[in-house]
């Protein structure tokens, strides 16, 4: 097995930290669907790969909120400073840390951008990171990139009143963190 | 006395306390390894003992030493001194605590060995192995079948049980010597890797890439998918086999090497992912921001996190 994702839904692992830096940025939402309601408030996505000469790695935890606006707002800590550890990673490599250093906050704030570039947002709310994890030698921009988006589409599809279905499709989002689409 | 006429000895063992009740073939007290020279010596004609893999047999009292200045691979000897340039393996971490084995046992009758180590994390027993067939095995051994029944690892360091190659079911009744293999590589705490691995030397050892082995490397890189990284460094192999020989160094030499070893530990079968890739940066001794050049980091910034250049420029600083 040379990739492997665990994935929260409804609980959030003992990843969870606040900052008082914060990357932010808002979308506007369509006014027909706004103020659809959640089934889900709460989602984190753990990811390992093996890449041959090193092995990528990312957590990445969020809660979503939805509000009676035109706005979803994202919001992304950043947290650098303090470097608690993750002591349940299904990476076991080297350590794995509680934060999110800049450069993996802005590539989840990337993720999320691109995908509501690509995804008009079908309710407001308040979109916000709230557990990661990362390793020092494992964890990469693009990692946290993929799984901001996957992060964003798994909160989309809860609340996409058009497409009926009782289960979020888990190979769909694994193919989106993985790159595989 | 020994006569070949007859294959057999024409006097008995003398030391009667080399026969045990789980072995009854110990008690033939006139046959030569317990009729089993494949995987058996007797190098003082009184008690038998196991050889593991490569030919080094146990010896009466002995003990296992590794290399004080191992280069490249650990070689661990099994002596009853210690020889020059050897130190007994004897390492624990700094909390005491014992940080990786070698044990097997019965299961069913059937003998198994396990080899379980703890380099980063909590000791993790890895399946059993059938020791006739090499096939892994959901079983898991209890405190008492592991009892005495420590097996040892072979002449070379590379995380194979000498029972991995043996061609009968091994004895675990003849292992008299019980030995527990304890590493010496472990980290303990939660202290940030990066302080360590960011201050530590690129190795100046080279190594000359063939197109065989290169094959070996991208048939192996194949099972991960497409990456941007692996892309790059095979071409750098590439081009080093036009330009220079093959011979390689640093990041070059890193990649290949580990991709190598990488790539053996997985035709095993015998590990994780996770575990083929950790074995085979602590085989070679590697830093693992050392496996891919700074050329290709720098074009692929989004997949190598910042402390990677971070390395290198300090590789360059020094």
């Amino acid at each position: 097995m040379h990739r492997e994702a665990r994935i929260w839904q409804d609980a959030l692992p003992e990843a969870c930290f606040s900052s008082p830096t914060t990357l932010k940025t808002s979308v506007s939402v369509r006014p027909s669907t706004n103020g659809a309601l959640l089934r889900c408030q709460s989602f984190c996505i753990e990811y390992k790969a093996n890449l041959g000469g090193r092995i990528g790695y990312g957590l990445l935890g969020s809660t979503f909120t939805t509000m009676a606006s035109d706005i979803l707002t994202v919001t992304v800590p950043v947290k650098s400073d303090v470097w608690a550890s993750f002591s349940t990673p299904i990476y076991r490599i080297d350590n794995v840390f509680v934060g999110l250093p800049a450069y993996f906050a802005n590539a989840v704030l990337t993720g999320s951008m691109d995908y509501f570039a690509d995804h008009e947002p079908i309710t407001g709310g308040n979109l916000s990171f709230v557990a990661a994890a990362f390793s020092d030698v494992g964890s990469s921009p693009d990692i946290f990139r993929r799984l901001g988006l996957a992060s964003c589409h798994y909160f989309m599809l809860q609340v996409n009143q058009s497409r009926i279905q009782d289960d979020v499709d888990f190979d769909e989002l694994f193919s989106l963190i993985t790159g595989d689409v | 006395m020994y006569q070949n006429k007859h294959g057999r000895f024409t006097a008995p063992d003398p030391l009667l306390a080399s026969a045990s009740a789980a072995n009854p073939q110990t008690f033939n007290r006139y046959v030569y390894v317990i009729n089993n020279p494949i995987i058996l010596v007797d190098p003082d004609g009184l008690q038998v003992s196991f050889v593991p893999s490569g030919g080094t047999p146990l010896v009466p009292n002995g003990r296992w030493y590794k290399p004080i200045f191992p280069d490249g691979v650990q070689t661990y000897r099994f002596e009853a001194s210690q020889p020059d340039g050897y130190e007994p393996v004897t390492q624990r971490n700094r909390n005491g605590d014992l940080i990786g084995e070698y044990v097997g046992g019965l299961v069913g009758g059937i003998p198994y060995y396990v080899l379980r180590f703890n380099e980063m994390g909590p000791m993790t027993p890895l399946p059993l192995l059938d020791a006739r067939t090499g096939q892994r095995s959901m079983a898991r051994l209890t405190d008492s079948e592991l009892n005495g029944f420590d097996v040892i690892p072979g002449p070379e360091f590379k995380h194979t049980g000498a029972v991995q190659n043996a061609i009968e079911p091994f004895d675990v009744a003849l292992l008299g010597n019980p030995f527990r293999f304890i590493g010496s590589r472990a980290l303990s705490g939660t202290q940030r890797t990066s302080t360590t691995l960011l201050d530590s030397t690129v190795s100046t050892r080279s190594v000359v890439v063939t197109p065989k082995g290169l094959d070996i490397v991208k048939n192996h890189l194949a099972r991960f998918g497409d990456d941007a990284g692996n892309s790059g460094m095979v071409r750098r192999l590439e081009d080093a086999i036009k330009s220079s020989g093959g011979r390689v160094t640093g990041a070059d030499r890193n990649f290949y090497v580990h991709e190598l070893k990488e790539s053996t530990l997985f035709r095993r079968n015998l590990f994780t992912s996770d575990e083929a890739h950790k074995i085979a940066l602590r085989w070679d001794n590697a830093n693992p921001f050392s496996l891919y050049h700074r050329d290709v980091i720098r074009a692929n910034p989004r997949i190598f996190n910042p402390n990677f250049m971070q390395y290198w420029d300090r590789q360059i600083q020094r």
